[in-house]
């Protein structure tokens, strides 16, 4: 190791208190960035993740989620037949045309009704979603009241179990599987058949129809073909896309909020940063003043101290993720606010959120030990020797 | 003991240290305070100068003039032919590293640092590997008879030895000059013999250029010159000859 190195460490170690409880601070700050950014990464990653690549998505023209959306069968009907649709097993096409409607369920610990989606689906559902997989019990009965539900509202919501009935829309609803959705939205919906969602509503619309495409660069020559039908008022996106834009206003939320509380925290941490590193700079002003005497440049004084800063960064750095990271054990359900449904997600820790909480860390030591580093860097020789 | 007065200092080409006209003050809130003015004189390579003088008379402000840590208002200092009060600041440390070799009256050492880590630090700032560092370094501490104390920290050794790490961090470079400032002022007299007994083995054995500044007259006797320093003048000399 760089003799200066060690030096600056073991100054470090010297004060280990009161550099311990700065670096404290420090790793705080890095804990909230780091579990901000986590959050908004667990949200993408789920919404992103209910999107599959060869999948299109239509829509109504302008409709953000499914809800909002209105296609008729008529339309449905078109949109199935295109020849850039891949063709299932029995010679039909791949093709989900759907109906999404809330609910109010109350949740099991709160009572508070909150809002649950439920899907209404198509006979090759499974086959527009092959990683949906049933975990328990069976698939629905078509034609049936059955439904099946998913993974992640399992305990969250009142009489929600296998075995127990679901009542809305005049009609009981009898729940008979549970599938797992691979951590997407979908786990946290209900599915159930579609023409006997629609009858049970008294709808004769589709909120969605998704199809499988035999080849995923024919999107675009799909889209421009069917938005420019002027029998169709519908809107293509990639599966994908249409998803991840539902994360957006939660997401910019949760950024915003998170970007906000960092800075103000990381401000304290840089002033505490700053105050400790004055602390050592002024018990230490005989040794400045050797090594200036020795021959050492103010540049590489300023150096030593700024590294000094940036140690103690690391530590901070290092104890905040470690922290941050237990948070991926903790599973978080709120309402997307785009879709108005709820939605169960978890912490995810990705390599760019290591890097940028390791950058944003070293950041605030830099800003901490500068205008300390400048003083010693500045220091009179002969002053800074007579202290001894 | 012959008495001199200052301007007949000898001159000649063998001169190592030449102060010219050299003043300098401070500022003490309102006030200038002269310390040094119009100084001029030699000091002669493979020199062992003490300075004396009362407490304010200057003579450490002219050893900090001489190993350029401080400058003067006026006046200049040449030392082996360059003139050292041009130098910029980052040139002046460099000059520093390559040409003096400190020691104080605390010793001042690294804390943090182990013996050889502290008389190791300076050759940080020259091209020499690790390795080479280590060995000088050992071998520098073998010249002040402290081999067996590499591993010590500087809180685990005695003045003396402290202050026999801080010779040895001063001769590691191999400087031009040393420069000493009340070197055994904080010493007990039997270590203050063994520091000064290195000094003097360093100066007449290994030609080393040493100025040191000193109150203790027994320290001052190591010499071969003395001079003393009044009210900022260099009021008179005292050559005196050892052996």
């Amino acid at each position: 190791m760089p003799l200066l190195l060690a030096y600056s460490l073991r100054n470090l170690y010297v004060r280990k208190l009161t550099n311990l409880l700065t670096a404290a601070g420090m790793a705080l700050v890095v804990f909230v960035y780091a579990a901000v950014l986590m959050l908004d990464s667990g949200l993408k990653q789920t919404l992103v993740a209910t999107g599959e690549e060869t999948n299109v998505i239509f829509v109504r023209r302008s409709a953000e989620v499914e809800i909002q959306s209105l296609i008729d069968r008529r339309q449905a009907r078109i949109i199935e037949s295109q020849p850039e649709v891949v063709m299932g097993a029995e010679g039909a096409p791949v093709v989900s045309k759907e109906a999404a409607v809330l609910i109010a369920q109350p949740r099991r610990k709160t009572k508070q009704a909150s809002n649950l989606l439920i899907r209404g689906v198509g006979p090759a559902a499974l086959a527009v979603r092959p990683r949906l997989r049933l975990v328990e019990g069976r698939m629905f009965r078509l034609g049936s009241d059955e439904i099946i539900i998913g993974r992640a509202l399992a305990g969250r919501f009142e009489d929600i179990e296998i075995g127990s009935s679901l009542k809305f829309a005049h009609r009981e609803w009898k729940i008979v599987g549970r599938f797992d959705a691979g951590g997407s939205g979908f786990d946290s919906e209900i599915w159930a058949d579609s023409e006997q969602l629609m009858q049970s509503f008294r709808r004769d619309f589709f909120s969605s129809v998704t199809v499988r495409l035999a080849d995923s660069s024919g999107f675009d020559a799909l889209k421009a073909r069917l938005e420019a039908d002027p029998r169709l008022t519908i809107e293509a996106k990639r599966e994908r896309v249409f998803y991840e834009e539902q994360s957006r206003l939660l997401s910019g939320f949760i950024q915003l909020l998170g970007i906000t509380l960092s800075a103000m925290f990381s401000l304290g941490a840089v002033i505490g940063a700053t105050i400790t590193m004055y602390a050592a700079v002024a018990s230490r002003m005989m040794e400045v003043g050797v090594l200036r005497a020795l021959g050492f440049r103010r540049s590489r004084i300023l150096g030593a101290f700024l590294v000094e800063a940036l140690l103690l960064a690391l530590v901070g750095w290092v104890v905040g993720l470690l922290f941050a990271s237990l948070m991926t054990q903790v599973k978080i359900t709120t309402l997307n606010w785009t879709s108005l449904s709820e939605l169960a997600f978890q912490f995810v820790l990705t390599p760019g959120i290591v890097l940028r909480s390791l950058v944003f860390a070293l950041v605030m030591g830099l800003l901490g030990g500068f205008l300390p580093a400048v003083r010693a860097a500045r220091m009179n020789i002969v002053d800074a020797l007579r202290v001894a | 003991m012959t008495v001199l007065r200052v301007s007949d200092v000898p001159t000649g080409e063998d001169v190592l240290i030449a102060l010219s006209d050299v003043s300098k003050s401070y500022r003490r809130g309102a006030q200038i305070v002269p310390v040094l003015s119009k100084l001029t004189f030699d000091i002669r390579r493979k020199e062992f100068l003490a300075l004396m003088g009362p407490s304010g008379s200057g003579k450490s402000t002219l050893l900090n003039l001489i190993a350029g840590i401080d400058s003067p208002d006026h006046g200049s200092i040449t030392v082996a032919g360059e003139d050292i009060t041009l130098l910029p600041e980052a040139d002046l440390a460099d000059w520093r590293a390559a040409n003096v070799g400190f020691i104080f009256q605390f010793y001042n050492l690294m804390p943090v640092l182990t013996a050889l880590e502290n008389v190791e630090l300076p050759l940080t700032l020259t091209g020499l590997k690790r390795r080479e560092r280590r060995d000088r370094a050992q071998l520098a501490l073998s010249l002040v008879g402290l081999s067996d104390r590499v591993k010590h920290l500087p809180s685990e050794l005695s003045g003396g030895q402290q202050q026999r790490v801080a010779i040895a961090r001063a001769i590691v470079t191999d400087p031009t000059m040393l420069v000493a400032d009340e070197p055994t002022g904080d010493l007990d007299r039997q270590s203050a013999e063994e520091v000064l007994e290195i000094m003097q083995r360093l100066n007449r054995d290994m030609g080393k250029t040493i100025v040191m500044v000193t109150h203790d007259r027994r320290a001052a006797a190591r010499a071969k010159r003395i001079m003393h320093l009044e009210k900022g003048d260099l009021s008179y000399l005292v050559e005196q000859r050892l052996e």
